[in-house]
């Protein structure tokens, strides 16, 4: 017996299919589905039988925002889809435009250190989110509280870099953009690392019972099935994939840093969780060499690559030359215009492979902008994972998929 | 230039070129971009900035500047070598090393020619320490304004004012590095406004005061469009932004503009977003026009229309199209009134141009008229009669003037005020007001004349007759504005009688609006249909019929006096005012309030509207599409470039609404089915001529001047009518009625500018301002036309030019 699974809302969350059977409604406000997203759950029993994650509720038309507006405009709207990692999604759309002008081997150290540690602490930052949200959807809520008060330090380091906790706009074409980070940020980072610990968490999960046994052999995805469906990030490697753009393709300044890949073949949530612990661990080390390697460069060293015909010029200098006013506006104005054509960039993002693809026509504004998020394409895996098991499994499913609508949606 | 070629390398590569190109011509031929500053097509190249330098081989040992360089053959053109791109790069540098640092409020950032060369040439970085200059802007009048710092002194303003406006307000002043750009002479600005001089600032040195700060030059919406104030047609871009026109600029270097505008077409758009505009339909209830919306006008006015048809048949019915709307406006109105009320009473309000049409053509024929610029500019001898075309048809003046100095033709006018054309004439006289026609007709051949007629001495008329008899081809230029009412008749016959008295006598009447002739064309007559053909002719009915679809009734109508006369019972007005415009508007007012129904279509409230049963707010010509036809025949395309303000609806929409209201839907969805139905339509009119030139005599009965003033009256280069009276920047120029006298006659009566004066004839008086010009000649006064609370035919409704009258000190 099956059910078009569009007429459940018509008649309110629930509809009895038959004894047995009924369609479930599960968002779009609901805690668990972590914004808003519904999911059409047949369940027989307690068991489900087929789930339809049902996407668009936060649709905001961000690849068509970035589209009217010009390349550095863009900037701003990146961080507003995976809010829990802003700064991640700013260098993903960076990087992407950087390859579309061909300026990639023009970055300076300084900035590809930078943006590393950034999108590091950033991946942290989203981590501590997931952590907290998903122990809170089974039951447990103090790491919630542990775990949002480390991310707190965090988002104070952005504040620090740019201005902003959340939706940091941070950097710019061509490398950090007129603002550096300030002189004292590289140590405040040092005294976060030296007092960040994760061991809080990891005692309070890893070894917990209750926790293990909501999680341990639940919403298994074999290695097949995640490559099958695309998954990227934690999804795939707690599948036993060991597939990490960092390694694979290293970007920004990866290839300089030592930190390991966490990999886990169980494919069940727990593994996801275990991925994820792993990556923070790793995160700290790759910030700590990131800072070492920042306090060795020379003083004067360049944040912006020395292309004064897509880098705006020093802000300093505008209001006094000719010539300066005239390169700010031009650019400001007019915007950086790429050679026609297109390129894709993706970046390992907190949640998976961020990429950005453009077309170019040689305008100031994109002819197309196309975001692979991953939230959206590793939640298409709900619809095989989540059937076989319980309700409450899909919920801890969902958090081990660790999804942002901002993204999903965009 | 000669349309043999040479040839030459550019940069190793083999280009062909007529011989007397420039270096600079050549490279672009090839698309090979060089960087410039002074350089605008309209303009003769000039050499001022040095940024088009190249090397040349075989040639001097230094670079040389391509614009000012003619291609010779064999010649090695090397382009972008390392010190050709230094050269350029320390032109930019030291231009910029005093420019002030305005970008971010200049109104030229953003389309700024320095800006996008600095940036081209890649400079980034000055060598030199930045030290603006710091002049005050000067205001040069009020419109245009002028920021020295700003300046880069390639000239491109003087030189186009010069050479193609023929003004020359503007030169340089002072020598080397104290050298800005000032009125000539050190004067007041005279200049004739037009804004060429902003238009064709490379930088944001001159600058309209209208648009300052208005928007951002690059932000605009551009659509191409056809200027509305006068019916020389010129090309238009319109430039929008958020539902406002900002501004209006040349569009292209096509006849017939040529590149240039006038006063009015750069800075007459600004009717299109008054406040004054007509916003929502109105429907008079008891007693007072109450708002209302379409649904209610259309179902008004169509209930409205049905019951004059029903009861007193569709002959009650006539309808008046505008020269001031599309060909397809009137064409819509025409085919209404045709084939869904079925009434041949349908008008456009009398006109200089039509009256003068029909004369020409009775007698010459329809090919004599309706001819285009570009004869009139090839033409050896340029005759203009009567009005100023400086003033008039400014856009034609200019054109004249270039003609004049460029390819050596001979100008004569005979003007009743001097003007800047007659600074170009091998010859001109003063020609007494009221007295042109018989001026022409000595021209012609006529020696018994007397001087007190024509004002014109016997030398004076042999030196233009020699140079009329000397010339293989001659125009006769006439504007046949307000100053031909009552003489449209005498002028056609005497151009006609000079037509026959010179070989190749090409004759130029000028309508008055942008479409005058569309309306004469359009078939807005009640015994003409569309294409000029006549409703008496049987073929033409079938023609339309086959056409359109439907049946046109094959009865003319009545003249519109006599349909007002009559039996009119209701009347459509599609933007005109007829109360305002009437000679006598106290007994038009009564007509229009015996009506049982008076739609008015607008898109200003004027004192016909006032006495309307409905007024339908119409869209100007910046929010709907069609075409203009100009003083050549020739249509030029209108584009809607902003939204119609309001509840405002383009013309042909309303009628279309109203048709499908009354059951006969003519499937218009947008103005092009209009435009193909009207093509397949639109001929050049075709009458054969032939009648005799009609006895001059009564031309001669009437210009005895008498003891007081004489009247003249013609359009101002900056009146425009009620569009013009509603543009601030039109209104700034000229802001009140004036009477115009010569310095001398004012002393006489003791009034200096600005003064009130009265002045009277026997049908009236009317109180203005005086404005001393010593344009106009002594005992003469001058009443510019088209000031809508002044208008001239109430001293003379019968025609106003000429007529005796007092003047005196109120």
């Amino acid at each position: 017996m099956s059910v078009e699974t569009g007429t459940a809302s018509m008649f309110g969350d629930i509809e009895q299919i038959s004894e047995n059977q009924m369609v479930l409604n599960m968002g779009p406000q609901h805690p668990s589905t972590h914004g808003v997203m519904r999911l059409l759950i047949e369940v027989d029993g307690e068991t489900v039988t087929k789930c339809t994650p049902d996407v668009g509720y936060l649709h905001r038309g961000v690849e068509k925002l970035i589209e009217t507006h010009d390349y550095r405009g863009g900037i701003t709207l990146t961080d507003r889809m995976d809010y829990t990692a802003g700064p991640s999604n700013n260098m993903g759309y960076l990087m992407a435009i950087e390859k579309l002008m061909g300026m990639e081997d023009e970055i300076p150290l300084r900035a590809k250190l930078l943006r590393t540690a950034v999108a590091e602490l950033s991946r942290l930052a989203s981590h501590h989110i997931w952590i907290g949200t998903h122990a809170l959807d089974i039951g447990a809520m103090s790491a919630f509280l542990w775990s949002l008060r480390e991310r707190e330090k965090i988002l104070f380091l952005f504040e620090q870099a740019c201005g902003a906790r959340l939706t940091t706009s941070f950097m710019r074409v061509g490398g950090t953009g007129p603002h550096d980070v300030p002189e004292s940020w590289v140590e405040n980072v040092d005294a976060f690392l030296d007092s960040y610990t994760l061991d809080e968490l990891n005692s309070l999960l890893t070894g917990n019972e209750i926790f293990q046994s909501r999680t341990r052999g639940v919403g298994i995805i074999p290695a097949e099935q995640a490559l099958s469906y695309g998954l990227t990030g934690p999804p795939l490697r707690g599948s036993g994939v060991d597939w990490d753009l960092r390694k694979a393709r290293p970007y920004a300044a990866y290839d300089m840093i030592d930190f390991e890949i966490p990999v886990f073949p169980e494919g069940d949530v727990y593994a996801r969780y275990l991925v994820r612990l792993n990556e923070m661990y790793q995160a700290t080390r790759i910030v700590r060499q990131c800072m070492e390697h920042l306090r060795d460069l020379p003083p004067d060293a360049p944040s912006n690559a020395d292309r004064p015909d897509l880098v705006p010029p020093d802000v300093g200098r505008v209001p006094f030359d000719m010539e300066a006013m005239i390169n700010h506006f031009k650019l400001v104005m007019h915007g950086v215009q790429p050679p026609v054509g297109e390129a894709y960039f993706g970046i390992e993002g907190p949640k998976g492979e961020l990429g950005y693809y453009f077309v170019s026509d040689g305008s100031g504004m994109p002819y197309r902008c196309h975001v692979r998020s991953p939230s959206f394409v590793n939640l298409g895996v709900m619809e095989d994972a989540a059937v076989g098991g319980l309700i409450a499994d899909t919920v801890a499913l969902i958090g081990s998929i660790d999804i942002v609508l901002g993204e999903v949606d965009r | 230039m000669s349309n043999e070629l040479i040839s030459l390398t550019v940069d190793g590569v083999e280009v062909q070129v007529p011989a007397g190109s420039t270096v600079l011509q050549a490279c672009e031929s090839i698309g090979v971009e060089i960087p410039t500053l002074c350089t605008d097509p309209r303009l003769d190249p000039y050499g001022a900035c040095r940024m088009c330098v190249v090397e040349i081989q075989p040639g001097p040992p230094r670079p040389m500047a391509s614009c000012t360089m003619q291609a010779a053959p064999g010649m090695e053109v090397i382009t972008d070598s390392k010190s050709i791109k230094e050269i350029r790069k320390h032109v930019i540098e030291l231009q910029l090393q005093h420019h002030p640092l305005d970008c971010p409020y200049c109104d030229q950032a953003g389309t700024c020619e320095l800006q996008d060369e600095t940036f081209a040439q890649e400079i980034h970085q000055s060598p030199y320490e930045t030290v603006p200059k710091a002049h005050p802007e000067e205001i040069l009048n009020e419109v245009i304004l002028i920021n020295h710092n700003r300046c880069i002194l390639c000239g491109r303003c003087v030189r186009i004012c010069d050479e193609q406006i023929g003004v020359y307000a503007l030169d340089f002043v002072h020598r080397a590095i104290s050298t800005f750009i000032a009125p000539a002479q050190h004067k007041e600005m005279d200049c004739e406004r037009c804004g060429m001089c902003i238009e064709t600032c490379p930088v944001g040195a001159l600058l309209s005061r209208p648009f300052k700060h208005a928007a951002r030059s690059w932000q605009t919406d551009k659509t191409a469009s056809t200027c509305p104030h006068c019916s020389v047609g010129c090309s238009l871009l319109v430039e929008s932004r958020h539902g406002d026109v900002v501004r209006t600029r040349t569009n292209g270097l096509e006849e017939p503009a040529n590149g240039i505008l006038c006063a009015k077409g750069f800075f007459g758009h600004s009717y299109v977003n008054s406040d004054d505009r007509l916003t929502q339909p109105l429907i008079r209830r008891n007693g007072r026009l109450e708002p209302a919306t379409w649904h209610e006008a259309i179902s008004h006015v169509s209930g409205a229309l049905r019951g004059v048809i029903d009861r007193d048949g569709p002959g009650a019915v006539g309808a008046v199209g505008s020269p001031n709307c599309t060909n397809e406006d009137n064409y819509a109105l025409q085919r209404f009134t045709r084939q869904v009320v079925g009434s041949n009473n349908i008008y456009s309000q009398s006109s200089g141009f039509h009256e003068t049409f029909h004369a020409l053509a009775s007698v010459l024929g329809s090919g004599a008229v309706l001819r285009s610029q570009s004869e009139l500019l090839d033409s050896d001898v340029i005759l203009v009669v009567g009005a100023d075309i400086g003033q008039t048809h400014n856009v034609v003046g200019a054109h004249i003037k270039r003609a004049v100095r460029r390819n050596g033709r001979q100008l004569l006018t005979a003007t009743r005020l001097a003007g800047t054309l007659d600074r170009y004439a091998a010859a001109s006289v003063r020609v007494r007001p009221g007295g042109e026609a018989a001026l022409l007709a000595a021209l012609a051949g006529r020696d018994d004349i007397p001087e007190s007629v024509t004002g014109a001495s016997d030398a004076a008329l042999q030196t233009m007759r020699d140079a009329l008899a000397a010339a293989g081809s001659v125009a006769v230029v006439w504007d046949t504005g307000v100053w031909t009412l009552g003489r449209t008749e005498e002028l056609a016959s005497a151009a006609a009688s000079l037509a026959q008295a010179f070989p190749d006598v090409r004759l130029f009447p000028l309508a008055e609006r942008a479409n005058t002739v569309g309306t004469l064309l359009t078939g807005m007559a009640p015994d003409m249909l569309p294409g000029l053909r006549p409703v008496a002719v049987a073929e033409a009915l079938a023609e339309i019929e086959a056409v359109t679809g439907a049946p046109t009734p094959p009865d003319s109508g009545t003249s519109l006096a006599e349909f007002l006369a009559a039996d009119a019972r209701a009347l459509y007005v599609m933007g005109e005012d007829l109360v305002g415009s009437a000679g006598d508007p106290s007994a038009m007012r009564e007509q229009l309030a015996n009506l049982d129904l008076l739609i008015v279509q607008d898109i200003f409230m004027s004192p016909t509207a006032e006495a309307a049963d409905v007024v339908l707010p119409g869209a100007s010509f910046a929010e709907k599409g069609g075409h203009f036809t100009n003083f050549e025949g020739r249509r030029g395309p209108l584009a809607p470039a902003i939204i119609p303000v309001g509840d405002a609806r383009p013309d042909w929409e309303i009628i279309a609404r109203l048709a499908a209201a009354l059951g006969s839907d003519f499937g218009w969805r947008s103005h092009e089915p209009i435009s193909d139905e009207l093509e397949r339509l639109w001929r050049m009119p075709e009458i054969e001529g032939g009648e005799p030139i009609a006895d001059l005599n009564g031309a001669l009965s009437q210009a005895n001047g008498s003891d007081g003033f004489t009247l003249a009256t013609e359009q101002h280069l900056y009146t425009a009518g009620v569009t013009g009276r509603h543009a601030p920047s039109l209104a700034l120029m000229l802001p009140d009625a004036v009477a115009e006298l010569n310095p001398a006659d004012a002393e006489e009566l003791g009034v200096s500018d600005g003064d009130p004066i009265s002045v009277a004839s026997h049908a009236g008086a009317l109180n203005l301002k005086s404005l001393v010009a010593s344009r106009v000649p002594r005992g003469v006064v001058n009443l510019p036309d088209r000031f809508l609370d002044a208008p001239p035919r109430r001293l003379d409704p019968a025609g106003p030019n000429g007529t005796p009258v007092q003047v005196t000190k109120r």
